[in-house]
């Protein structure tokens, strides 16, 4: 007659079923929609790239550049975070909202391309993370460097090699490749 | 039995008008009571009415002449005989009935038990055939006892009309061939833990595997009508009394059919499926015992006038 008792109890405590939009307490490490830092991202494209689903979009315009997400299309797989080398990206630990619409989700961020400080022109960022994983030490020269244009950079790498030949001085080595 | 009266029975009370919502309402007493025992909150009291109502909208798949005639017209008697089993049912007080309604009320009670073996065969599904063929034996097993146990109330009574079954003095013979035919009501109704050919888990729905729609509406209605014929069945034979009035017996009549449907619930939620072998055991086992203690009180009065 156990079985009964329980039935009884069960019919006291009421139904354990939460109501919309209640949630039970997710786990820690919980797949939820992916959130964007757009202060750390650098525009690399990569958790496009990684993307299986077309969820995650990155365009590049003249002077910023358009992260796009829409969790409607979303596989919560994670590859996004795993592949960003900034750690731009997370995942929230709670499940993706309901909609109606799946447009009603799409978030949409843009990161803002620093002006290059030689030539004044919109760059896409370089963090200070990313120039820690190419080189053991961060030098104010790095970071200086980093800063520029595409264009200026390689500008400033040649007038290096020039004074190599001019004056047969080798600089000190900066990086370790 | 005028013809008025009669009419009045099958179209209004406890026929089609009352009938039909209170199927409804029984079936969503028993979801809701099995999904609160289970901690789960269950359906609203609207929701058989929007399943029927949903089911009825549905386009109908395309079969033969021959096969949908059987698919839609096995459900569709079964739902008939549902209604004409209600309304033979002695009610209120003043139901005079007609000499053999007995035999013909134990013959609609059978017909959505056979409709639904033929339709199981007829739908030519694997999974209809296994649960047409377990109904079938089941209807074998559970027979026995249910119609042994209508005999004795009928030789104690001396009588096939069913309000004179319904008035006579209550003795051992009533109190035992009520019990069998509660015995027998699971199994009628393929409740747990005698829903062996309706076995979800294993062969889908059994016999209502292939149907859908409009015709599936029909079989859903016609076992909530099973639903308020057997419990109606049980408490028309149990109580030995009428109010006198209509809506006392009225009150009466379904306050004591929910309290079955309850009571069955509960039996149906706190047992798990017992195999074909172990149905037929108990019924040839407990289920004739108690129906042939019943018959022979029935058949000899002087045993239970000697035991008092």
């Amino acid at each position: 007659m156990n079985i009964f008792s329980i039935l009884l109890k069960n019919l006291r405590m009421g139904p354990i079923t939460l109501r919309f939009p209640e949630e039970v307490p997710h786990p820690e490490g919980f797949h939820g929609p992916v959130k964007i830092q757009t202060e750390k991202c650098i525009c690399c494209g990569m958790c496009a790239y990684v993307c299986v689903s077309g969820a995650v979009r990155v365009v590049e315009h003249e002077n910023n550049c358009e992260w796009a997400y829409s969790p409607g299309r979303c596989t919560f797989c994670g590859q996004c975070v795993a592949i960003c080398p900034v750690g731009a990206l997370c995942m929230e630990d709670r499940s993706a909202p309901s909609y109606f619409r799946t447009e009603a989700l799409n978030e949409m961020h843009r990161v803002p391309y620093p002006l290059c400080p030689s030539c004044g022109h919109p760059t896409p960022p370089v963090r200070e993370a990313i120039l820690a994983q190419a080189f053991k030490e961060v030098t104010p020269e790095i970071l200086v460097r980093g800063r520029l244009c595409q264009r200026c950079r390689q500008r400033a790498s040649q007038r290096g090699l020039v004074s190599i030949q001019v004056k047969g001085e080798i600089p000190p080595r900066q990086s370790d490749n | 039995m005028n013809w008025e009266k009669a009419i009045l029975s099958l179209f209004v009370f406890p026929g089609l008008l009352y009938a039909v919502p209170m199927a409804w309402l029984v079936l969503w007493l028993e979801r809701k009571l099995r999904a609160r025992m289970q901690g789960r909150i269950g359906p609203p009291f609207y929701q058989p009415f929007f399943d029927f109502v949903k089911l009825m909208a549905k386009q109908q798949v395309h079969r033969s002449n021959f096969d949908s005639l059987f698919m839609m017209g096995l459900p569709l008697v079964a739902v008939a005989a549902g209604l004409l089993a209600l309304a033979l049912l002695p009610i209120s007080s003043d139901s005079k009935g007609f000499a053999g309604d007995l035999v013909l009320l134990v013959a609609f009670l059978e017909v959505p038990s056979l409709c639904s073996v033929l339709a199981g065969f007829a739908s030519r599904s694997i999974f209809g055939q296994v649960g047409a063929t377990r109904e079938a034996i089941l209807s074998v097993t559970y027979n026995l006892p249910f119609l042994t146990a209508v005999v004795a109330l009928a030789s104690s009574a001396h009588s096939l009309r069913l309000v004179d079954i319904a008035m006579a003095p209550a003795g051992g013979v009533r109190f035992f061939a009520v019990l069998t035919i509660c015995l027998c009501l699971p199994v009628k109704l393929r409740l747990n833990p005698f829903s062996v050919s309706n076995a979800e888990q294993e062969i889908y729905s059994g016999s209502e595997t292939e149907f859908s729609g409009p015709q599936l509406a029909m079989w859903e209605l016609a076992h909530g009508l099973e639903w308020m014929a057997l419990t109606g069945l049980v408490v028309c034979l149990g109580l030995n009394f009428r109010t006198g009035t209509w809506i006392g017996d009225f009150v009466i009549y379904t306050g004591f059919s929910l309290v079955l449907v309850i009571l069955l619930t509960i039996l149906a939620t706190g047992t798990a499926r017992l195999k074909l072998k172990q149905a037929a055991r108990f019924y040839w086992r407990w289920g004739m015992g108690l129906a042939l203690v019943a018959l022979i009180l029935g058949v000899f009065p002087g045993i239970e006038r000697f035991i008092r």
